[in-house]
């Protein structure tokens, strides 16, 4: 059925899938999806406009789900399983990939699509070198459709590295990251990270319908407990 | 066989198929085979007649009370366009002319039935409810069935008659046959014309009918109301509860107009319709309509003038900006025409003077934090927005066309609907050929002002259309669906209520408010 004129919000959830989330993490890890289509269930406002896609990445990077409407009958959300290291680059490069390829399709189909919104979620650093991360984590944020990236670390994530992912880093839109406090349950943390990713979907959409596009953060004052967040500018 | 009684059924047969399982519109279409099967099988099969309904594109009628010897089934392929509603908007309809014109031919009617094959429920945002109560009104004697085949199995499926007897309600069929049986004797209990309570209201003449007939219903009122649609409503139409604004309790939800405007030599020149509908989001988050519109002509009936305005920022007051915009500007504009022709309008000083009056109303709305003395032009700008779009048309004919000015500032959209197809712009079309949307919507109070001005001529038969984005998105370049739509349900001037109702179509993720102004030029 000709959809054109359609508006579209992408996000996009990437998630470490390294042998370290085994347990506790990875079952927290599984419930994000199902927390979000019950989300969307209840604001049909939203759901019309939000595509989802999830990528998982580990020594390489996988599309679990390709970019797709949450609430569609058919869908059948994938299980997350663990498999090996951490390779940030893998999963920088299929994102890319991915991003490019839906909103090449989204176009030719007549969308109006707005910027999509990258959740990143990981457990501890990279385990790749830092110059091919880095370079695919450029070429990923200085293509023309660039991403609003919000990085999520748990557990052993590196801070500083974490910090680098921020984007934008600056300027009236720039995003920011949500740490787990130290000692904290990053089982929970984790639970609190998707919580935040709804709530900044809500509020998006919300914004959306006033006129404003680009993605909104929920206020400090309301995240889950155990959650810190950090701006571009904490990092100097 | 003017004497004999006839006993009409009307079957829709559904096929939505289940993607994941093979696919069942072969099951359904089976389903309806042996139905005929069956039919051609009974003893009363001379006396049935069959009006088939299938969706392709909304419901469509592939037989028409058609006799059973020797009908050959025909293929019935997966539906699309399956609102339910306009089905049975239609049949009401059918049934009711199919009933006239038996009773015409001097025939009696026995118990009309109505059979539903389906695999599925109907779609979210199909409201039929009210067309199926409507046709159980007019046609209080008529039978359903419904006979559902999901996952494998055939049981009583989702339509159910409320004022019928539910005694032999089947928990599901042990076969196709049982089904169908189970279907086609719903009519068992008609092998008579039925008995009235009340007398039969006398047949329009004709010839004699051989005993009592059926009686056309009587109608003490007519009407029905089916909303719009443009391609996939989406979930969202049939979810939303719409809220009220707690802190505007009298700003309205919809307003409309609907007036012909005559010349000078009081001969009818234009006619108008106008609506502003607040959008499916903010009836979802219970805050305002945020358009606006108004009109006027001028003392001498020389001009008409014509306003569209669009509150833009998130904040609850820009209505108050597009009402302002409205209203001011149309009095500017008419207070210039008084003393100078169109062609010389300071268009310029026009958006300046509003923009300064919408500052000056930001200072006395906006309630100004306690750490400010006073109210920057950004502070107001940032909650007191809205676009202005303005026409005028020279009710003098020059030749054979009418002029029309536009004036614009914003995303607010003026066409011209040519041939009763065409959409020409007025104007820019946004976001065209950009990789990614970005909001650049231009709007007042702006410090400099400039206005985008345009002069055309419509002809007799166009139409003059001024809207909001809430419609001018979804009408994009007009050569897609709203485009077509549009065009064809503006083709003519429809009652005010209904071009109201055509602006709130439903369309998936076009959940903004709407406003058009269409003028027809005679």
């Amino acid at each position: 059925m000709d959809q054109s004129g359609a508006k579209l919000l992408p996000f996009y959830l990437v998630i470490d899938v390294s042998v370290s989330m085994e347990g506790s993490k990875l079952q927290s890890a599984n419930n994000i999806m199902p927390t979000i289509v019950d989300a969307l269930a209840e604001n049909p406002i939203l759901s019309d406009k939000v595509r989802f896609g999830l990528i998982d990445f580990s020594d390489d990077a996988q599309v679990r789900l390709p970019l797709c409407d949450l609430l569609d009958p058919n869908l059948t959300l994938p299980a997350l399983s663990v498999r090996g290291a951490t390779s940030y680059a893998a999963a920088f490069t299929t994102l890319r990939h991915e991003i490019d390829a839906n909103i090449a399709q989204l176009k030719a189909d007549q969308y109006v699509v707005h910027r999509p919104a990258v959740w990143f979620i990981s457990d501890g650093a990279p385990t790749d070198r830092a110059s091919d991360w880095q370079r695919a984590f450029t070429e990923l944020t200085t293509a023309k459709a660039y991403p609003n990236l919000i990085p999520c670390g748990v557990d052993q994530a590196d801070l500083k590295v974490m910090g680098s992912l921020i984007h934008p880093s600056s300027g009236s839109k720039k995003m920011a990251l949500y740490m787990m406090e130290p000692n904290h349950d990053p089982a929970k943390a984790i639970t609190g990270m998707a919580e935040i990713l709804i709530s900044s979907m809500i509020h998006s959409g919300y914004s959306l319908a006033g006129g404003n596009t680009g993605t909104i953060l929920p206020p400090k004052s309301s995240l889950p407990p155990g959650i810190t967040q950090f701006d571009p500018d904490d990092f100097v | 066989m003017t004497g004999d009684t006839l006993f009409p059924l009307y079957l829709i047969v559904d096929p939505v198929g289940d993607r994941s399982a093979r696919p069942t519109a072969y099951a359904v279409g089976e389903l309806f085979r042996q139905c005929l099967a069956e039919l051609r099988a009974d003893r009363r099969a001379p006396w049935y007649r069959i009006s088939l309904v299938v969706f392709q594109d909304g419901p469509a009628r592939l037989l028409h009370q058609a006799a059973v010897a020797g009908l050959v089934a025909p293929d019935v392929a997966t539906s699309r366009g399956r609102s339910y509603a306009e089905a049975f908007y239609r049949l009401n309809s059918w049934m009711t002319i199919d009933l006239a014109q038996r009773s015409w031919d001097g025939g009696e009617v026995g118990t009309p039935v109505l059979l539903v094959l389906s695999d599925a429920d109907p779609a979210d945002g199909d409201h039929w409810e009210s067309e199926f109560r409507e046709l159980a009104r007019n046609h209080p004697d008529l039978i359903v069935r419904s006979v559902s085949h999901t996952a494998g199995r055939l049981s009583e499926g989702w339509l159910r008659h409320p004022a019928q007897r539910r005694d032999r309600l089947p928990d599901c069929f042990p076969d196709l046959a049982a089904a169908v049986r189970w279907a086609i004797n719903g009519e068992a209990s008609a092998a008579q014309p039925r008995q009235r309570d009340r007398p039969p209201r006398p047949v329009p003449a004709g010839p004699d009918p051989a005993g009592p007939a059926r009686a056309e219903p009587e109608r003490e009122w007519l009407g029905a109301f089916t909303p719009y649609s443009v391609g996939d409503p989406g979930a969202a139409p049939g979810k939303v509860r719409p809220a009220p604004d707690p802190t505007q309790w009298d700003r309205r939800d919809t307003v409309l107009d609907g007036v012909i405007i005559r010349d000078e030599g009081n001969r009818q020149a234009l006619t108008v319709r106008a609506a502003s509908v607040r959008g499916l989001s903010h009836r979802h988050y219970g805050t305002v309509r945020q358009d606006d519109y108004a009109f006027r002509c001028t003392d001498d009936r020389r001009y008409l003038i014509a306003v569209v305005s669009d509150g833009v920022s998130n904040s609850k007051l820009s209505h108050k900006a597009a009402a302002l915009v409205c209203r001011v500007g149309s009095e500017l504009v008419m207070m210039s025409l008084a003393s100078k022709p169109p062609d010389e309008l300071d268009w310029q000083g026009v958006v300046s003077t509003l923009s300064d009056e919408i500052v000056r109303l930001g200072h006395q709305v906006i309630e100004r934090p306690p750490d400010r003395p006073e109210l920057g032009y950004r502070d107001v700008a940032g909650q007191l927005a809205a676009t202005a779009l303005f026409a005028v048309l020279d009710l003098r004919p020059v030749g054979d066309q009418l002029l029309v000015y536009v004036c614009s500032v914003g995303d607010s959209s003026a066409w011209l609907l040519c041939d009763g197809q065409r959409w020409q712009p007025l104007q820019r079309v946004k976001n065209a050929g950009a990789d990614l949307a970005t909001p650049v919507t231009k709007a007042l109070p702006a410090r400099h002002p400039v206005p985008d001005v345009v002069r055309v001529g419509a002809h007799h038969g166009d139409v003059l259309v001024l809207m909001s984005d809430g419609i001018g998105d979804a009408l994009q370049e007009g050569d897609g669906a709203v485009g077509r739509f549009l065009a064809e349900v503006w083709s003519a001037p429809p009652p005010p209520l209904q071009f109201a109702a055509q602006v709130d179509f439903a369309r998936k993720t076009h959940d903004d408010d709407r406003t058009a102004i269409a003028i027809w030029i005679e």
